[in-house]
């Protein structure tokens, strides 16, 4: 992948994550954009460049969610890498593993190490199945973006 | 060989890098630290003109006199768990500065936030009402019912053992009964929602809007 569309993509998600989340909002649950963009790197056969962005990028959205430094970076990392392992290559699979991963995400970010889950059990479910049918449904729109983009440069 | 294994290297680097993170715990040493390195180099004067007034408003509620409260400290939230609707929050006051275990929790509007679960040197973990092991005494302001809040369903949260012959409507204030251990009395908690009768039918269940705007949360007072 060129650089330049990696930056354009970086800056692309970066201000989604800060200007849109808000707009996406349904009852303050926001969408993670960065962690669509791990999945999109991860569904384009970039399997190393997926786990260190989303090091990179965990670490960012700790500093902009004031969370726990180090956290989302690591949940990044390992849906980054299991993301390889998902069969994805048609829309409904990629459906699928948004759901899958957006789900473990939102229900790993309400544990805590000393106290344990911080929501009511039902309620994690609630709101991972709820947060993976948003990733999933970004998902698809960010997947037709990109391959916008690669057909507008012909090189798809 | 070592190329085959390059995503499980990268995996084991970046995991690791970020345990190492965790471990350091740097929101800990550094409480509002890292608000400070973003602030500065910037001059970044809308939000600092914002914080201003923040802490104006705080040192106002600081020096007011709370019926309530013997004891009032003002602390920055420095760590949300989770980002919405957080059950739990880390603040950058703790044991140096007075604060205690089972301490009362309020914002900035005198709004229940919480309660000191634990306490560091320099920091404090908080419950929050979202929290699923909060349990407290709450009345119903215009009528003057009692009945059990619980950090359950949200983005609500419920009160239940509602007399069966409530006169409790949506609309109406939620205030903290003062029968609690650690909560005072008249604390606002939320506006009633919804009511529905229990499966028991023995009892109401009332859902309720918190008061507090848990999305905005940067200043928060604690006492006792």
């Amino acid at each position: 992948m060129g650089i330049r569309i990696f930056t354009e993509q970086f800056l692309v998600v970066l201000l989604a994550q800060i200007l849109l989340t808000g707009v996406f909002k349904v009852k303050l649950a926001g969408p993670v954009f960065f962690f669509l963009w791990i999945l999109m790197l991860g569904w384009q056969g970039l399997g190393v460049v997926s786990i260190l962005i989303g090091f990179l990028t965990g670490l960012i959205y700790d500093v902009l969610v004031s969370g726990t430094l180090g956290w989302s970076s690591l949940l990044f990392c390992i849906v980054g890498y299991l993301n390889n392992y998902f069969p994805a290559d048609k829309v409904m699979e990629r459906v699928l593993a948004a759901v899958v991963f957006g789900a473990f995400y939102t229900a790993a970010l309400t544990v805590d190490a000393s106290y344990g889950l911080v929501w009511q059990k039902g309620e994690v479910f609630k709101f991972s199945v709820f947060f993976g049918g948003v990733s999933a449904l970004l998902a698809v729109i960010y997947s037709l973006f990109l391959r916008y983009q690669l057909w507008s440069r012909k090189k798809y | 060989m070592v190329w085959c294994f390059r995503r499980e290297i990268v995996l084991i680097v970046c995991t690791g890098i970020s345990l190492l993170f965790l471990r350091m715990g740097w929101w800990k040493q550094a409480p509002g630290a890292e608000k400070k390195v973003l602030l500065e180099p910037r001059l970044n004067y809308e939000e600092l003109i914002r914080e201003n007034r923040r802490l104006r408003h705080l040192l106002g509620l600081q020096e007011k006199r709370w019926p309530c409260f013997s004891f009032v400290v003002v602390a920055e939230v420095i760590k949300v768990q989770p980002a919405v609707w957080p059950g739990q929050i880390v603040v950058n006051k703790g044991k140096k500065e007075g604060v205690r275990e089972n301490m009362v929790v309020v914002s900035s509007e005198g709004v229940l936030i919480g309660r000191v679960i634990a306490v560091e040197e320099s920091s404090a973990t908080v419950f929050t009402i979202f929290h699923p092991s909060t349990k407290l005494s709450v009345m119903v302001q215009r009528t003057r019912e009692i009945g059990i809040l619980e950090g359950a369903s949200l983005p609500y949260l419920l009160v239940r053992y509602l007399p069966k012959d409530s006169k409790a409507q949506s609309g109406d204030k939620v205030i903290t009964s003062g029968l609690s251990d650690y909560y005072p009395k008249g604390l606002p908690v939320g506006t009633i929602f919804r009511i529905d009768p229990e499966k028991s039918q023995y009892f109401y269940l009332a859902w309720v809007k918190p008061e507090a705007g848990f999305e905005r949360l940067d200043e928060v007072l604690i006492g006792h």
